[in-house]
């Protein structure tokens, strides 16, 4: 999974290789790629210039959902815990935890003497503000809320020790506390503040600078005493400021970081990445875990209720020829509805479910549809696939649902593309007016899979959710009942193994690539990494003067 | 003069009530649901749902829903945005004076660069260089902006580097947007009026003023160019507007803060309430831009008054 290109030092490289195999041990592949150029000893000062593809709408990552938001506000907030590349949780603010047996009750033991940048201090009173607040539909928070499940309250044991409750067994909760989303706010600045305003935490920068719709600038927090398990060093970040600057344009983007007017730009297209690293720039790579892109069949829609239908439409597609061409062989195609850097990614799907267009023929064959000029026909219905698409340019995807059309059409399947912005999109969805869907989501722990897979999860005009398959199958949501109840990490593995094979048997989903974060960096920019989600990291950044 | 003008203002008040419950039902009415399309790209639950769907009004009636509106709209409140959380008004302020900046100096490179193009031209023999000074101009209308931009960029910005290629900070960062955005506008101008110029030359009252043996250049600037200017005003006025709103390509291409920008995301959105507050701006400056168009021809051609 390493595809880092560019001044790879050795120590650098004799680490990852540590990593991975450690990984491979723990059953899951790291994602990550180390950008560690041998520049000798970090430097402090300079402004690091970022160059992000979106724009931030809303500071605050326990409100907002963004990519971007969780991107910059890393930087700011701490966290509980922490999420190495491998996966593993380890301490972070919370100096060690434990749960439970049935997995509904927390209790964390909190690092002393650290205080938020506003000087606040940080203690069991703040956990339970934070946890609090994102509970709180008032607050309005569009994803974190979902991240805590069943919470019922928090109890302050003492000064340091808290007790999180839970209505029913939560286990995906530890994972869920590594996020941005969960990370923790100064409860005073959070209460004076506007909601979705500039946020304060214990990390290593505080806001400094907003212009609206166009840049943001963190500055060091020269107070930082807070320890961040996924860092290098101790003590303040190496520069004195960060600024993210929104380039959304791909074309500016990269031509803004070939001339340097930024030393680090993210979401670089595939065909721009070998000329920058010919130049002297150094590409770091991630695959991101959680959900890959991929299309979802709507098993309620009259012709794909059939098994073998949905079977001869994944049969009939050459996934692994479409992801090459398209990408240069710089992402990877996807096996399952987990993505392959995911905890509890089902390794035996590699290479299961390859192209079989003979088959794919059988099986429409035995399920009674045959040919009719161009394509497949029965009681005089055409087999058609509504696919519901986003028209957003991303990831050149207008180029897969193409490629699909045409290879689907081989074995009689006329694909017919709906090509909607997402507002229409999602209201299709909720209808349940499509055969084919598509989604990718982005998240270092298997739970995803009960968004996508869990009865209780099928859209509806009354419910905003993700089962696009419309997955109602009460074998499914026992394995996943069994995984949510437990922190025996080989009894979730187990459960989110069967979801996997259960989904790509029954061909309600086919995976097509899994997700790459694409980030190119400078000459005399050192020392950036990704956490486990693919996300930057500052802290250890530092500019050569 | 007075009275010409109370009744464009009145009709304008009509125009400004007319456009903003067009937009505020159009919003409603096309597909996709503002609520939905803020949380549904991400797992959540029915309760923040709810809660939303309460906050902005959305569970009730779409004509209970404009009453409210415009109760708050009176009072001058234009809302919440449903992304930001921060109140349109601001929004909107934060990001006029960079698109007022970009269209400000754009209109003026066009009207500038236009006009001495088109007198230019005009006084150019038939022949091939006014055959490939018109081609040059056909040429600049028809480039779609964003490729017109990056190209200035590629060559100004990445290559050269004399100017920042995205951002509003100082005179620099605005020099290859407002270039962008001057250039088709201003080769319209420069067509039209070239047009314009050739047509009222052949006009008998010229014939006149030279026969009177004024010089040519009296003739041109007094009697042809103030003719020729009608057109030209009437475009220049309806280009503010469309520079307004068109700007989107050049503030994503640059990078820019504005209003062209916000509003499309806001659409893309269904960020309802920043959507009307765009509108209602729209409809204000195309109808202050149109009537001081009109005040103009008044002053110029004293048959309109």
């Amino acid at each position: 999974m390493f595809k880092s290109r560019g001044g790879q030092a050795g120590p650098t490289r004799a680490l990852l290789a540590v990593s991975f195999v450690v990984a491979l041990i723990l059953g899951s592949v790291p994602s990550i790629s180390l950008a560690a150029q041998d520049a000798g000893e970090p430097q402090s000062g300079g402004r690091l210039i970022f160059a992000l593809n979106g724009e931030l709408t809303c500071f605050d990552p326990q409100i907002s959902a963004g990519d971007s938001t969780n991107l910059v506000a890393r930087s700011v907030l701490d966290s509980l815990i922490g999420q190495k590349a491998d996966g593993t949780l380890v301490p972070w603010l919370a100096k060690s935890w434990e749960a439970n047996e049935d997995v509904t009750q927390f209790t964390f033991e909190l690092e002393t003497g650290i205080t938020f940048s506003d000087g606040t201090p940080f203690n069991a009173d703040a956990v339970k503000f934070n946890l609090d607040r994102i509970a709180n539909p008032e607050t309005g928070s569009q994803y974190a809320i979902s991240l805590l499940g069943p919470y019922e309250s928090t109890t302050v044991v003492d000064e340091d020790t808290v007790q999180v409750n839970f209505s029913e067994g939560f286990s995906p909760f530890l994972q869920a506390l590594s996020q941005p989303n969960l990370g923790m706010l100064s409860p005073t600045a959070t209460a004076e503040g506007q909601p979705c305003g500039p946020v304060v935490g214990t990390g290593p920068y505080v806001f400094s600078e907003v212009n609206p719709s166009e840049s943001v600038v963190l500055a060091r927090n020269e107070n930082y005493n807070s320890i961040n398990p996924l860092a290098a060093h101790e003590g303040p970040g190496y520069v004195d400021e960060i600024e993210f600057r929104y380039i959304p344009d791909d074309a500016v983007r990269v031509g803004s970081l070939s001339s340097e007017q930024v030393n680090v730009a993210q979401v670089i297209p595939p065909k721009d990445v070998q000329g920058l690293t010919d130049a002297g720039f150094t590409l770091l790579s991630a695959d991101r875990p959680g959900a890959p892109y991929q299309i979802f069949v709507n098993t309620e829609s009259e012709q794909w209720s059939d098994v073998r239908v949905r079977q001869a439409f994944q049969k009939s597609l050459d996934i692994t020829g479409i992801v090459e061409t398209l990408y240069l062989g710089l992402y990877d195609r996807a096996w399952s509805p987990l993505s392959q850097p995911t905890v509890g990614f089902d390794a035996s799907l590699i290479d299961s479910w390859p192209q079989d267009v003979d088959a794919a023929n059988a099986l429409l064959d035995e399920a009674g549809w045959e040919w009719n000029g161009d394509f497949r026909e029965k009681d005089g219905q055409r087999l058609v696939a509504r696919w519901q698409f986003i028209s957003t340019g991303r990831d050149q995807r207008e180029l897969i649902a193409q490629l699909v059309k045409e290879q689907a059409s081989e074995v009689g399947i006329d694909v017919q593309i709906i090509s909607v912005g997402i507002a229409e999109y999602l209201q299709a969805i909720q209808n349940g007016d499509y055969d084919l869907g598509e989604f990718s989501f982005v998240r270092s722990e298997p739970d995803i899979l009960r968004n996508l897979f869990s009865s209780s999860n099928i859209p509806s005009p009354e419910r905003i959710a993700q089962n696009y398959s419309h997955v109602n199958d009460p074998q499914v949501d026992a394995w996943l009942e069994t995984a949510i109840g437990t922190l025996d990490q080989d009894v979730r593995n187990e459960a989110y193994a069967q979801v996997q094979q259960w989904a790509i048997t029954n061909a309600v989903v086919v995976p097509v690539y899994v997700q790459t974060e694409l980030t190119v960096v400078a000459p005399g920019t050192n020392g950036l990494t990704y956490d486990v989600q693919a996300f930057p990291l500052f802290y250890d950044v530092w500019l050569e003067q | 003069m007075l009275a010409f003008l109370i009744r464009r203002l009145l009709a304008g008040i009509f125009v400004l009530i007319g456009a903003t419950a067009l937009s505020f039902f159009i919003i409603r009415v096309i597909p996709g649901d503002a609520v939905t399309t803020l949380l549904g790209g991400t797992p959540t639950t029915p309760e923040v749902e709810a809660k939303l769907r309460e906050q902005f009004h959305l569970d009730q009636p779409i004509f209970v829903q404009y009453g409210l509106y415009m109760q708050d709209l009176i009072q001058g409140d234009l809302g919440t945005s449903m992304r930001s959380h921060e109140p349109v008004s601001t929004t909107i302020k934060d990001r006029l004076p960079s698109t007022m900046k970009l269209t400000g100096l754009a209109v003026a490179l066009a009207l500038a660069g236009g006009t001495t193009l088109g007198i230019f031209g005009s006084l150019l023999p038939r022949g091939p260089l006014e055959r490939l000074l018109s081609l040059f101009q056909f040429g600049m209308v028809s480039m779609p902006s964003f490729w017109l931009g990056l190209i200035l960029l590629t060559i100004f910005s990445f290559h050269y580097g004399w100017f920042p290629a995205t951002g509003d900070r100082g005179w620099k960062s605005l020099v290859l947007p407002a270039c962008t955005l001057a250039i088709p506008s201003g080769a319209v101008i420069a067509q039209l009026l070239r047009d314009g110029m050739n047509q009222v030359l052949k006009e008998q009252y010229i014939t006149t003023a030279r026969a009177k043996g004024l010089r040519e250049l009296t003739v041109r600037q007094r009697h042809a160019l103030r003719n020729a200017l009608i057109p030209v005003i009437t475009v220049a006025g309806v280009t503010v507007g469309s520079l307004l709103t068109g700007s989107v390509v050049i503030e994503t291409v640059f990078a820019r803060p504005g209003i062209g920008k916000l509003a499309v995301d806001s659409i893309v959105n269904k960020d309802l309430p920043v959507v009307q507050g765009i509108v209602l701006l729209a409809a204000t400056v195309y109808l202050v831009t149109n009537l001081i168009a009109d005040i103009l021809y008044a002053a110029i051609d004293p048959r309109i008054r």
